[in-house]
């Protein structure tokens, strides 16, 4: 090794700075990153998704979910291939789609089984529906039936939940932040939420899920440059938020009792890549920052969550597999693949 | 001593095995003003288990052997620079985080604007430029005042009384990626005179994001009221997406010596 780097390391020794190896070290015996708080601790590995970049590359990496079969499903603006697919070690299986070209939202619906995709374009301002080999079975337009677009242009869907009865609920988190419910067949049935200044408004809504944690489900909404997560009924009664200051949250995502999302930049670092992960318990505590700061309450109250090492450039979405690892997907970041995190 | 050297030789390679290739972020500072008229306490925090804040108020780089960060600092009411950064075993220190104090001026009366900064950007009013307190290292930050496109901002400054000046200071916000830019010129005027005209260089060169702080001196006056006329850069240069057009102009803070 260099005598500089021996004497860096010697003068940190002799400055008392080498604490006693306990274990909560940031990195093992292996040289290998373990981030996390708590007990959603994960080791890094930044090579998972890596393919050959003439053969399969990747522009922006914005949603990934899990199919029935396993296989790790990732969505890319790239219309090269829009839609990668890999098993749970990183090795490609099979790619296609190739219409897609503002493909953001990712969501899987099981039907009859049956896997479907469902696909939240923001150039073609439409959603869709597609086989799990990318055949196109069903698109929604803008929704006219709410008198408040006058054009396509104006819908910017960002993602999609679907229901357990087969309803669709669509956030035009770049447009003009409805959310919209329609039944299975895609027919209109409500929209609410929409941007002002009131609890149940939102800004960006740029994430869905279903919250099926509790005794009824409910609809959870990111509201993202506000760092929230906004709770309504199944039927848009708007019920509550949670706040996590500091943090763009993406789109939230429900494994077992825990509440993930990937956040796409630190408020207080601004877009110079400062994303990283979080992870919320089912009372809506964060418990773990991946790549971000131990979460700190004072009195009761969360104090703002930021990135603390520079791993993350602009984590977009994080997909949680069977095993309860992690698969981050990154927006505007050097076209990187996504990386894995495995539980510790 | 040769077996204290050469366990403390394999305890140094095994660190540089686990060291990452990652780098922290800097530490979080507490507001504090920018100007001090009193001691002030400034305190430092950074989330991570087992990093450490090093810091110096001497205008060196902090290092290992520097000052450790236990609890809040004092800050005696002079000229100073603090400088910090994070430290942790397992990844690559930060980059330094500073922040410049100075000795409160004098004290200005009242301040009115023209024109008004953006609706987006109105901070707490014009008085935000007299409240001791500089920008925060985000122009979106309240600390900031923003105005668009305009020909010339003018503060119209109120001191207490009639007293002897011969400086102002001027904070301003250097951000191209954000349209924000140097002003090219910078005037003093006091009954109705001008006092001094002071061209900024090197304002549509390419430079990095950063707050400067510009002090324009003059042959002291006596006067109860100041003019300052500060010009934003009128032609983005052609380098840049909005070549042409008139610069935003982001202040923080004015003050009299």
């Amino acid at each position: 090794m260099q005598r500089r780097e021996f004497l860096k390391y010697a003068t940190a020794i002799s400055s008392g700075l080498i604490l006693a190896e306990n274990a909560n070290a940031t990195a093992d015996e292996h040289d290998n990153l373990i981030l996390g708080h708590g007990s959603k601790k994960y080791r890094v590995d930044v090579n998972w998704g890596k393919l050959d970049t003439n053969t399969t590359p990747v522009k922006d990496c914005h949603e990934m979910v899990q199919d029935s079969k396993g296989r790790i499903v990732l969505l890319t603006n790239e219309t090269k291939n829009n839609v990668i697919v890999y098993d749970k070690s990183g090795k490609f299986i099979e790619s296609f789609g190739t219409e897609f070209p503002g493909a953001h939202g990712l969501t899987l619906a099981h039907e009859n089984g049956e896997d479907f995709l469902f696909i939240s374009d923001n150039n073609r301002h439409q959603l869709l529906k597609t086989t799990m080999q990318g055949k196109v079975v069903m698109t929604i337009d803008y929704p006219k039936e709410t008198d408040k677009y006058e054009k396509a242009e104006q819908f910017i869907p960002t993602e999609v939940a679907v229901a357990a009865n087969g309803d669709i609920y669509v956030v035009d988190g770049y447009g003009l932040d409805w959310v919209i419910q329609y039944n299975h067949k895609g027919e209109y049935i409500r929209h609410f939420g929409g941007k002002g200044d009131q609890p149940q408004h939102l800004n960006n809504a740029h994430g869905v899920c279903i919250d099926t944690r509790g005794a009824t489900p409910t609809l959870l909404v990111t509201s993202r440059p506000d760092h929230k997560f906004k709770r309504y009924t199944m039927e848009g009664a708007y019920l509550e938020e949670i706040h996590v200051p500091g943090a763009w949250l993406c789109r939230p995502v429900i494994h077992g009792n825990d509440l993930y999302a990937a956040v796409l930049i630190s408020e207080r670092f601004g877009f110079n890549g400062s994303g990283f992960v979080t992870v919320l318990d089912e009372h809506h505590k964060v418990i773990s920052n991946i790549g971000g700061s131990t979460p700190t309450y004072i009195d009761g109250k969360l104090q703002e969550s930021y990135q603390t090492v520079k791993l993350w450039n602009y984590p977009h979405d994080v997909c949680v597999d069977d095993d309860e690892n992690l698969y981050v997907a990154q927006w505007n970041s050097n076209q990187v693949y996504p990386y894995k995190l495995h539980r510790v | 001593m040769k077996c204290v050297a050469l366990s403390s030789l394999y305890f140094a390679v095994w660190m540089s095995l686990s060291a990452q290739n990652y780098a922290l972020r800097p530490p979080i500072l507490s507001e504090t003003p920018l100007f001090l008229d009193r001691a002030v306490s400034l305190s430092m925090s950074f989330h991570m288990e087992g990093t450490q804040i090093r810091y110096t108020l001497d205008g060196s780089e902090p290092t290992l052997r520097s000052a450790l960060y236990r609890r809040p600092i004092r800050l005696q009411p002079r000229t100073q620079i603090l400088k910090a950064k994070t430290f942790h075993p397992d990844f690559l220190p930060s980059e330094t985080v500073e922040r410049s104090f100075y000795q409160q001026g004098i004290s200005i009366k009242d301040i009115r604007l023209s024109p008004e900064p953006s609706a987006s950007y109105r901070g707490k009013g014009a008085t935000t430029l007299i409240n001791q307190f500089g920008g925060e290292a985000r122009f979106q930050h309240p600390s900031w005042l923003g105005f668009e496109k305009a020909k010339e901002v003018v503060l119209e400054l109120d001191l207490d009384n009639k007293q002897t000046v011969r400086e102002i200071w001027l904070e301003v916000r250097n951000e191209q990626s954000a349209w924000l830019f140097l002003p090219e010129k910078i005037e003093v005027f006091a009954e109705n005179r001008l006092l001094k005209s002071e061209v900024i260089q090197g304002v549509s060169e390419k430079s990095a994001n950063a707050s400067r702080m510009f002090k324009v001196a003059f042959p002291p006056i006596q006067t109860q009221q100041l003019r300052v006329v500060v010009h934003p850069l009128q032609q983005i240069p052609s380098w840049h997406g909005g070549k042409g057009t008139v610069a935003w102009l982001f202040i923080s803070e004015v003050a009299v010596r």
